[in-house]
């Protein structure tokens, strides 16, 4: 399988604290690989490294080597990359004041990408794919805060897709939502994973197992283990990995 | 047992009656000022109150259709300079204000919030009065406009920092540029409170006195030009409530009482924009 994203001896500190160690991971295209491990371990830093959120933060200091397509994130322009590589957030942040249908074509209007009338094709185009069309066809000028959370959570990939990224990442993009919601989006993620490259940071073991085809697991700022989704949860060759799995650390 | 109950009974009704009482004799001055205002003002009202002049001091003909004028196009003029401006320190302040370098920003904002408005007459009045050797229609917005910047700049500041982080970082996210993200994203989320300061502002300049005095003079005619002198409702209740002439008393009631329902129309534009959230 190609890889999409290699991640080349990234390092990150939080002022003189450091919380992502020497990572190396190779990202395959088109499937879902998901990131576990217990809280605090650095799943989240790690995937704001991907799409360089942690620009944003004086404090963070990021080293090393992002490659989208061989090329390092870190060396492109931020605008760009975070194009390329959408991001997905644990709690459903749909912008309050607009309505369904600027949510979905803000990212594109802001950015210049496309004329007025090709927006409705994309915002339609968009809400399908996030499995969200159907439902909001009719009420597309209803503020977005008026969808259920669930619906707000599939509205936000939406927003994404809309910018036709190459990668999507999602950070517990189901841990705010109840359990038919969360199994909504899970159909979701499998769907996308034809036309995009996923990454999914979880804290629920049983989800990476259902949606992901590999799996990183990461303690203490470093990648333990990464391997076939199967083959990691049934034959861990850490025994680390092997306690988190079986419940013995958290 | 009992008796601790009761205790406790008796010291509730009596800190109850306290802050009842204490509210009452709180709301009387304001009560009796409205019920003043209304009572001698509303017998002043008529027509040629709204589109006549005043007229010569003492003749009870005549309205205060020129301070009228003056007023909104002071309100106007001081608007459009205070309100980009405004906005645009709120927005810096929210964005670079915690850092060292802008200590001094945020220091000279809250000390122009707090500055008594006749001091900025004053400043006005050396700047730009006195150089251009007359009372000005411009001089007059230029110091109201003072006295609405940091108004302006704190409550955009703080509406924007009410925003959750989340909602700038998921745009941040999509690859819109940082000057995009800020007004299209954060500054519309936070546009309620954006408005509702300005509106506030406004409804503040409506009501000022003192910087006026030093700038714009008042004036018994139409608007006649930037650079001459022009009349406002506060500075023509300042001038006519001295007056001995009744006719001149009751023009200043009644000018008081449309500043009253000014204020009262702002305040309740603030309140239901706040409700629409």
């Amino acid at each position: 399988m190609k890889t999409k994203i290699e991640i080349r001896n990234l390092n990150v500190w939080f002022n003189k604290r450091q919380v992502i160690y020497d990572v190396n991971l190779k990202v395959p295209e088109q499937a879902i690989t998901a990131v576990i491990g217990p809280s605090g371990c650095g799943k989240s830093t790690l995937l704001r490294a991907i799409n360089r959120l942690h620009d944003l933060i004086p404090e963070a200091k990021v080293k090393g080597e992002v490659l989208l397509d061989g090329k390092d994130v870190y060396k492109e322009d931020p605008l760009v990359v975070r194009r390329k590589i959408g991001m997905v957030f644990q709690k459903p942040v749909p912008f309050p004041s607009m309505s369904i249908f600027e949510n979905v074509a803000i990212g594109v209007k802001l950015n210049d990408l496309a004329k007025k009338e090709r927006l409705e094709k994309i915002v339609e185009r968009s809400l399908r794919m996030a499995a969200l069309w159907e439902e909001v066809k009719d009420i597309l000028e209803s503020p977005a805060t008026s969808l259920s959370v669930g619906q707000q959570q599939r509205l936000t990939i939406a927003r994404t897709l809309a910018l036709e990224p190459e990668v999507l990442l999602m950070d517990e993009p189901t841990s705010a939502l109840d359990p038919v919601s969360m199994k909504k989006i899970e159909e979701l993620i499998v769907n996308l994973k034809n036309d995009y490259t996923i990454v999914v940071v979880t804290h629920d073991m049983r989800q990476a197992a259902r949606i992901s085809d590999f799996t990183a697991f990461m303690y203490e700022g470093k990648i333990i283990e990464f391997n076939e989704t199967s083959e990691l949860f049934r034959n861990p060759k850490e025994e680390i990995t092997e306690k988190y799995i079986t419940g013995r650390i958290s | 047992m009992i008796s601790l109950r009761v205790k406790k009974k008796v010291q509730n009704t009596f800190l109850f009656l306290f802050a009842f009482l204490s509210t009452i004799i709180a709301i009387i001055p304001l009560f009796s000022i409205i019920f003043e205002v209304i009572k001698n003002g509303i017998e002043a009202i008529n027509l040629d109150f709204f589109i006549q002049l005043p007229g010569p001091l003492g003749e009870s003909i005549g309205g205060i259709a020129n301070a009228i004028q003056g007023t909104l196009i002071l309100v106007t003029l001081a608007s459009i300079i205070g309100v980009p401006i405004g906005v645009i320190t709120g927005i810096y302040l929210y964005e670079y204000g915690k850092e060292k370098k802008s200590t001094l920003i945020s220091f000279s904002v809250d000390l122009l919030y707090d500055l008594p408005s006749i001091v900025v007459g004053i400043f006005v009045y050396i700047t730009v009065v006195s150089p251009m050797r007359s009372f000005s229609a411009l001089a007059g917005a230029l110091a109201l406009a003072i006295v609405m910047i940091p108004i302006i700049a704190k409550t955009t500041e703080e509406s924007l920092t009410l925003v959750p982080p989340t909602i700038s970082e998921a745009g941040i996210a999509l690859g819109i540029p940082k000057w995009k993200n800020i007004i299209f994203i954060v500054l519309n989320s936070a546009k309620n409170g954006v408005l509702n300061g300005i509106v506030l502002a406004v409804a503040r300049i409506t009501g000022e006195t003192a910087p006026l005095i030093m700038t714009c003079l008042g004036s018994n005619f139409w608007f006649s030009g930037m650079d001459k002198p022009i009349n406002s409702l506060t500075l023509l209740i300042w001038r006519y409530a001295m007056q001995p002439y009744p006719s001149a008393v009751k023009k200043a009631w009644g000018a008081a009482f449309l500043l009253l329902l000014v204020a009262l129309a702002l305040n309740l534009l603030v309140k239901s924009g706040g409700e629409r959230k």
